[in-house]
C-alpha cells in the first residue's frame, strides 16, 4: 500500500515540487511550513524505516533523528535538491547503520507484522488470517531481497517516490535504480505469485 | 533493451516511439501505473498503449498482479504520540530567525545608509568631544568629581576630604601626572 499523499496514480514529481516549496519556506523560518512538511512526510518516513528495520520503536527514533537533522540543516546549509529525497536518504542511512550494528533484521512483533490487517474488522476470522498470512509472506519475501533491491522496492512501490528521487536517495543513477527494481520485482514475483495457491 | 526500444528525443525533437520491450521493462520495474513511470517516458508509453492496446493491457495486467500482492503488506501504524513530539521541535532555527530579522523590504541602501550615518556620528563624537578619560591625571570639568584648576590634581569628595586622582589611579610613582597638569595650564 503506497503511503505518499498524492494517491496511487498521481505523478510523484508534483508532490516533490510542493514539498520543496514548503521546505524553502521552512528554511526561511516559517514554522507553519515546517509543520506542513511534518504532516506530509512523518508518516511515510516512519513507514519506510519500520519496513526496512522490521521494528517500530527504532523506526520512531530514526524518524525523529531525520527531522532533527533537517532542522539543523536549515541552520547550517539547507538541503540541496528535493527535500523528500534528502529526508529519505537520511533515514535510509540511519536504518542501514542500525541494521549493520545489529547484524540482521529483527522480526516484527506479532501485531506489527500484521500491520493494519491485524486491526481490520474483516467479515470472518478466516479471511483475517488469510490476509495476515499474505502480508506476512510479502514481508518475508521483501526482507529476503538483497539490501539495495529491498530499499528500491520500498521507496518506489510503497513510498511512492519517483525513480529520480529514489535514485538520489540511494545515491545511484536512474538506470541502476531501474535495474534494482526489475530484479527485485522478478524475485518477488517468483517468491509470491508462484506460490499463490498456498496463501 | 535495444536503442530503438528506449524512448529518445533528439536535438531536433524527433521522438523515436517506444517499443514493446521498453514498455515491458518499465512495467516490470515500476509497476502497472504509467503515472508513476519516469516522466520522460510516460507520453511515449501512453502512445504505445494507444497503438497496441492488447499487448499493453497484457503487460500492465502482469505488473498489476504483483502490485496488488505487494499492497497486502501494510506499514505499521505510526504511534499517535510521535507526530506531536516531532511538531514540538517545529520552530525556526537560529539562523533562520536571524535571516528574518535582517530581512529589509526596501532597497538595501536604506539600512546600509543608516548604519553608515550612525558610524560617522560615533566617529565625530569620539574625535571632537573632550577626552573623558583621566589620562595623565586629568578629569573632565563636567564630571561630578571634577578637579578644580586650583586644586592641582586634588579632587574633593562629598565629605570634603581631598582625593588625589593621579595618586588613586596610578599610585605614588606616577611621574607624568604633574607634567600633564602643567602642560594643560
Amino acid at each position: 500500500m503506497r503511503e505518499d499523499q498524492t494517491g496511487q496514480d498521481a505523478p510523484p514529481d508534483d508532490e516533490s515540487a510542493r514539498l520543496d516549496a514548503l521546505s524553502r519556506a521552512a528554511a526561511a523560518g516559517e514554522a507553519a511550513a515546517y509543520r506542513a512538511l511534518l504532516d506530509r512526510l512523518a508518516r511515510p518516513l516512519h513507514g519506510y524505516a519500520a519496513r526496512l528495520l522490521g521494528e517500530t520503536a527504532e523506526a520512531e527514533d530514526v524518524t525523529q533523528e531525520s527531522f532533527a537533522r533537517l532542522w539543523r540543516a536549515y541552520d547550517l546549509s539547507p538541503p540541496r535538491g528535493p527535500v523528500r529525497a534528502w529526508l529519505y536518504r537520511t533515514a535510509h542511512n540511519l536504518c542501514i547503520d542500525r541494521l549493520r550494528r545489529r547484524g540482521r533484521t529483527m522480526p516484527l512483533p506479532a501485531d506489527d507484522a500484521l500491520g493494519r490487517h491485524g486491526l481490520d474488522e474483516s467479515p470472518s476470522g478466516e479471511e483475517r488470517l488469510q490476509s495476515a498470512a499474505r502480508a506476512q509472506a510479502v514481508r518475508g519475501a521483501i526482507h529476503a531481497l538483497p539490501e539495495r533491491q529491498k530499499a528500491a522496492i520500498l521507496l518506489v512501490h510503497y513510498q511512492g517516490l519517483s525513480g529520480r528521487e529514489a535514485a538520489r536517495t540511494l545515491d545511484i543513477g536512474e538506470d541502476a535504480l531501474e535495474s534494482l527494481l526489475a530484479r527485485g520485482r522478478r524475485a518477488l514475483k517468483a517468491a509470491l505469485l508462484d506460490r499463490r495457491g498456498d496463501l | 533493451m535495444t536503442e530503438g526500444d528506449r524512448t529518445m528525443t533528439g536535438n531536433g525533437g524527433d521522438r523515436v516511439g517506444m517499443g514493446a520491450a521498453r514498455f515491458a521493462a518499465l512495467a516490470e520495474a515500476y509497476g502497472a501505473s504509467i503515472a508513476r513511470w519516469p516522466a520522460a517516458e510516460r507520453g511515449p508509453a501512453r502512445d504505445f498503449r494507444a497503438a497496441a492496446p492488447a499487448e499493453a493491457a497484457r503487460l500492465l495486467a502482469e505488473a498489476a498482479t504483483l502490485d496488488r500482492m505487494l499492497d497486502e503488506w501494510a506499514a505499521p501504524d505510526m504511534p499517535a504520540n510521535l507526530a506531536p513530539r516531532l511538531a514540538g521541535h517545529a520552530r525556526p532555527g537560529t539562523a533562520a530567525r536571524l535571516r528574518r530579522l535582517l530581512q529589509w523590504p526596501g532597497p538595501i541602501w536604506q539600512p546600509a545608509g543608516a548604519f553608515a550615518a550612525a558610524l560617522m556620528l560615533g566617529l565625530g563624537l569620539g574625535v571632537g568631544a573632550p577626552d573623558m578619560a583621566p589620562l595623565g591625571g586629568l578629569v573632565s570639568a563636567e564630571t561630578p568629581t571634577a578637579t578644580p584648576p586650583e586644586s592641582n590634581g586634588i579632587a574633593m569628595d562629598e565629605t570634603g576630604e581631598g582625593v588625589d586622582i593621579a595618586l588613586f589611579l596610578y599610585g605614588p610613582a606616577a611621574p607624568d601626572a604633574g607634567v600633564s597638569q602643567e602642560g594643560m595650564q
